[in-house]
């Protein structure tokens, strides 16, 4: 008798902290305070660039939906959780996560393009959104999304043992040239953005034919390959690599990005080193292409102080991610910009034909 | 007996199957690109011969099986004691075609106004008799599993027009 | 030592004890609900714990890793449905267990075997993190691919009766597995053109259709009149004694080493431990034709193993700063939010925080059992209802379950057509854990073999070379033979009263 009183008390207990925890991660859906901010009420017509105001707009009067086209618990997941925190004080809503991971996020964006464009719906993407259009058949165009804002901007880099024979890409592109077919070098998918940048460096490096191209499950298979040495390389994001690196078992070979990188001030650039290999992977916020103008202009506003306050820079900087951003009119040119040079990119590479 | 049969049945229709994915579904499904590598549609092609061998095997040993107790097996065969009661089956099948429609409202309904009825239903079906203790049972426990999920585990259900 | 000391009694705090076992609680749960795996149980718990002091967040989700892996276990057993992947073996003696009114029983040891797997599984993180992370490197493509087709022979143990009709379910299983993209060229595969299956067919669709679903539907042919009879409450035997506990202390070691092992390589985890465990402990048995009608050694077993995983899983993590599966990758975000970096370096800059780690694993195991004590009782209480009303309420879950890993009515769908293919696979008489065990294993098969080619430039003579890859594939063969010998001498026994009856009846 006792002891199933206790068991009562303990069910009780785990439903109210289960209670409790669901409320504490501010994703409760029920209770929403009212749109009681007032900087949601209009559009800022100062952000806008049409001449005429725009219309007045209550949005968002419930919570905004923003979905990820990876798994929960992912690099793309987590930085996008990083938006939630400051949701409510800025959107005056609180945002709500939904992760639906498939075909390289291809998934989560037919999601989105299909929603209705009210402004709940947004979309979390990375550059495999571009990606996706030219190497999948999927079911969206690229005028379906517009750009809200970016969020992330991320630099891969190319890393080899410590010991391999070669410490600069000049060196790396003499071995491959010498012995064709030797040099392995691994990534976490055909399609990811890592795939794609790779091959953009090994491109500008014209070893595309001289090495050999090795499809992982994810990057902690690959780079757990180049320690134990049974591939040359790996393409990863520095967050992955500082630790390796630091400790002297990995060396890098070069970055793709227009500048050094501040998580591997050590490792040079490609460009620096003379090849023509910049690109980065982009992150950031879309939205359904129709979705009414005034909604974006809050949209717009809202992202641009979640995204620039201090507490997304310091919440940011524990998970590697460094403080980027552009508003909707800037990173939707720069999405435009990035399909059109995905798609030539990859004729070029030879990944498409 | 009625195993053996059932079997042999199985061996020959494991057989046709592999025929027809080797022949027929692979090729539609996998394009081949050309490459150094093994071929896609190596592996799966080695599968359908895996089993289409085996199920083959299954078919003559099982008939093998029958010829040497033939006698039995004809009396038996005679007495309908392999008749397979296709009625039996009615239930499953309800419930299934019931599934599927559940799981097309479930995308326009939302997941609390598909449940509650489909419980219902279910109830009934698996021989629960009193639709007013079926309706209790499904109207307090389908919210308690979409609260649990949706609040504790912050899983996004389908909206329906109510909004849950 | 003295800073072992210090760490451990920074432990000793309300806050850190709460975590723990709140920690376990949620895990359990999230691990019983078929659906929500431990890594969206540990994604859930991540933000919370980036604002709590460290070793509270490492108590936290140390709590929830043990208590999912249990957690799995409770609707394996009670309701054939396996609540996370690695509790798929658990189902096969488990539920029937509880179908023999001893669902008592079977919980506690799953209970009991889940803190034993993970004290060994602690403990070989403890003692032996550095070899092993050495040892972890050697796997390469060619090694996964030996281990792969040492985990497929083992399939053969657990096919029952009939190793032919085993071999079809595995093949079967393989098919399904290349559902999806090719690894390699990327191209799709069997996908009639949706999106949905681009991935590839969700693990979870398939656990929950061929286990729970096939059950439910294989219970309807019962009739209604039966389905709603009160259920036979005799509760037989259900404790369990301490001698029965001890009784399985080999199988509980060995299966947890192996856990632990396979724990450490990356890519590798609680899904496959569970049934590699299962079917060892099988053909070590001296009665291993009592696999799969209700024994406890077939729940000691996989138990042991899964929990023994989280150990073995956090080694890479640790030494190397590779995640060796989706929940330490969390895990490791975790970590670097708290300024701890996971890496080669951590040990000599921060041990520390390695021993709070350690700590905090073996706390858990406790904590566990607290937790799992006082819910058993409860839990059981579910066998109490009539199935008339048990069977639909399993079967939205199944459906919610199902829906929850993608957001996906499609995975859904994919279930209930899992379900009725269990459901004609019984009735036939084909052996349903090979076409599973297979499944999970598949697609790593395939990759390992294509990425081997790739570096040999197609010469199979790679496998051969590498002194492990070459070991593990005789291993695979050997064992293989082995098992075909066991499978033959079973059937043997019955092969006599085949002759007389021309039915098949067991011995």
């Amino acid at each position: 008798m006792k002891r199933s009183v206790f068991t009562r008390i303990s069910a009780l207990v785990f439903a109210l902290l289960l209670a409790l925890t669901g409320c504490a991660s501010g994703g409760a859906p029920a209770s929403s305070p009212a749109a009681s901010a007032p900087q949601s009420q209009e559009a800022a017509p100062a952000q806008s660039q049409e001449a005429e105001p725009l219309p007045a707009t209550d949005f968002p009067t419930k919570p905004v939906e923003i979905i990820v086209g990876f798994s929960a618990g992912g690099g793309t997941h987590l930085a996008a959780e990083l938006l939630t925190p400051e949701a409510p004080n800025f959107l005056g809503q609180p945002i709500q996560i939904t992760c639906k991971p498939g075909a390289g996020g291809a998934v989560g964006a037919t999601a989105v393009a299909t929603s209705k464009a009210d402004g709940y719906t947004l979309l979390y993407a990375t550059m495999s959104l571009p990606i996706s259009l030219y190497m999948d058949s999927v079911d969206f165009d690229a005028d379906d999304f517009v750009g809200v804002a970016l969020a992330s901007d991320v630099a891969p880099a190319l890393a080899v043992r410590a010991d391999a024979p070669f410490d600069t890409a000049e060196e790396l592109v003499e071995y491959a040239k010498a012995h064709p077919g030797e040099f392995s070098w691994g990534h976490p998918g055909v399609g990811s953005t890592l795939h794609v940048l790779g091959a953009n460096m090994l491109y500008a490096m014209d070893i595309v034919g001289d090495v050999t191209e090795i499809p992982f499950a994810g990057t902690s298979e690959s780079i757990s390959a180049v320690l134990g040495g049974h591939i040359g390389g790996a393409v990863c994001f520095p967050a992955s690599l500082t630790e390796q690196v630091k400790a002297g078992e990995l060396k890098i070979i070069g970055v793709s990005s227009p500048e050094r990188i501040d998580d591997l001030p050590d490792a040079p650039t490609f460009i620096e080193q003379g090849y023509n290999a910049t690109l980065t992977s982009t992150r950031g916020i879309f939205a359904p292409a129709s979705t009414p103008p005034e909604v974006l202009a809050v949209l717009d506003e809202a992202f641009e102080k979640i995204i620039t306050s201090e507490d997304y820079a310091r919440r940011g900087e524990t998970l590697g991610e460094p403080p980027v951003y552009a508003n909707a009119a800037d990173f939707d040119k720069m999405y435009r910009e990035q399909c059109e040079m995905i798609e030539k990119l990859l004729k070029e590479i030879g990944l498409v034909d | 007996m009625k195993k053996i049969y059932s079997d042999l049945r199985s061996g020959i229709l494991l057989f046709v199957i592999s025929l027809l994915m080797y022949f027929v579904l692979i090729p539609a499904q996998i394009s081949v690109k050309a490459g150094k590598n093994l071929a896609a549609d190596f592996f799966p092609k080695l599968m359908v011969i895996v089993f289409g061998l085996c199920g083959l095997l299954l078919a003559a040993t099982s008939a093998y099986d029958l010829y040497r107790h033939r006698e039995q097996a004809t009396k038996e065969r005679a007495e309908g004691a392999w008749k397979t009661d296709y009625k039996v089956f009615l239930p499953h099948v309800i419930f299934l075609v019931s599934a599927i429609v559940y799981l097309v409202l479930l995308q326009h309904l939302g997941f609390v106004l598909s449940s509650i009825p489909f419980l219902i239903f279910l109830l009934w079906h698996f021989g629960s008799p009193s639709w007013g203790k079926n309706l209790v049972i499904a109207v307090v426990y389908v919210p308690i599993v979409y609260l649990i999920f949706s609040y504790g585990f912050r899983i996004r259900f389908p909206m329906g027009p109510l909004g849950f | 030592m003295s800073l072992i000391l210090e760490t451990l009694a920074g432990f000793f705090s309300i806050q850190v004890v709460f975590a723990l076992l709140v920690g376990v609680a949620v895990g359990i749960i999230g691990g019983g609900l078929p659906g929500i795996s431990p890594s969206m149980t540990i994604a859930l718990l991540l933000p919370i714990s980036l604002y709590l002091p460290t070793t509270v967040a490492i108590a936290l989700m140390m709590g929830a890793y043990q208590g999912a892996m249990f957690g799995g276990s409770v609707s394996a057993i009670l309701i054939n449905t396996p609540g996370t992947a690695s509790a798929a073996a658990t189902t096969l003696d488990g539920y029937k267990m509880a179908l023999n009114g001893q669902a008592g029983k079977a919980l506690l040891m799953a209970l009991y075997a889940s803190c034993t797997g993970g004290i060994i599984g602690t403990v070989i993180l403890l003692a032996m993190a550095k070899p092993l992370s050495a040892v972890t490197l050697k796997f390469g493509p060619p090694e996964y691919f030996g281990l792969m087709l040492l985990s497929l022979a083992l399939i053969a143990g657990i096919s029952g009766r009939s190793l032919l009709k085993g071999v079809i379910s595995a093949s079967i299983g393989l098919l399904f597995a290349t559902v999806g993209m090719d690894p390699i060229y990327g191209s799709k595969r069997f996908t009639f053109g949706n999106i949905n299956l681009g991935d590839g067919i969700q693990t979870l669709s398939i656990f929950i259709g061929l286990f729970a679903l096939a059950e439910v539907l294989s219970q309807l042919s019962k009739g209604k009149t039966e389905l709603y009879q009160k259920p036979n409450t005799l509760t037989v035997n259900d404790k369990l004694s301490f001698a029965e506990y001890w009784s399985q202390k080999y199988n509980m070691v060995i299966s947890g080493v192996m856990g632990a092992l396979i724990g450490v390589l990356p890519g590798i985890g609680g899904s496959t431990a569970c049934f590699v465990a299962y079917a060892e402990a099988q053909r070590r048995s001296k009665y291993p034709e009592k696999f799969g009608t209700g024994i406890i050694d077939g729940v000691a077993a996989p138990e042991a193993a899964n929990n023994a995983v989280c150990g073995g899983a956090l080694v890479p993590m640790l030494t190397l700063g590779i995640p060796g599966d989706v929940v330490t990758a969390i895990l490791v975000g975790a970590l670097i939010a708290h300024g701890i970096k996971p890496g080669p370096l951590l040990f000599i800059d921060d041990i520390g925080s390695v021993y709070k780690v350690y700590i905090a694993l073996m706390l858990s195991v406790v904590a566990l059992l607290i937790i799992g004590r006082l819910g058993i009782p409860v839990f059981s209480k579910i066998v109490k209802l009539r199935k008339a009303v048990l069977l639909p309420l399993i079967f939205i879950i199944c459906v919610v379950g199902t829906y929850s890993t993608r957001a996906n009515v499609f995975d859904t769908m994919m279930m209930v057509g899992f379900g009725a293919l269990g459901f004609i696979l019984n009735k036939n008489g084909f052996p349903i854990p090979p076409m599973v065990i297979a499944f999970v294993i598949g697609s790593q098969l395939e990759t390992s073999l294509r990425q081997s080619l790739l570096l040999s430039n197609n010469s199979p003579v790679i496998f051969f070379t590498r002194p492990l890859s070459c070991v593990l594939i005789i291993g695979a063969v050997v064992f293989a033979a082995f098992m075909v010998r066991r499978n033959r001498k079973m059937a043997m026994k019955e092969v006599v009263v085949i002759n007389d009856a021309g039915e098949e009846e067991v011995l």
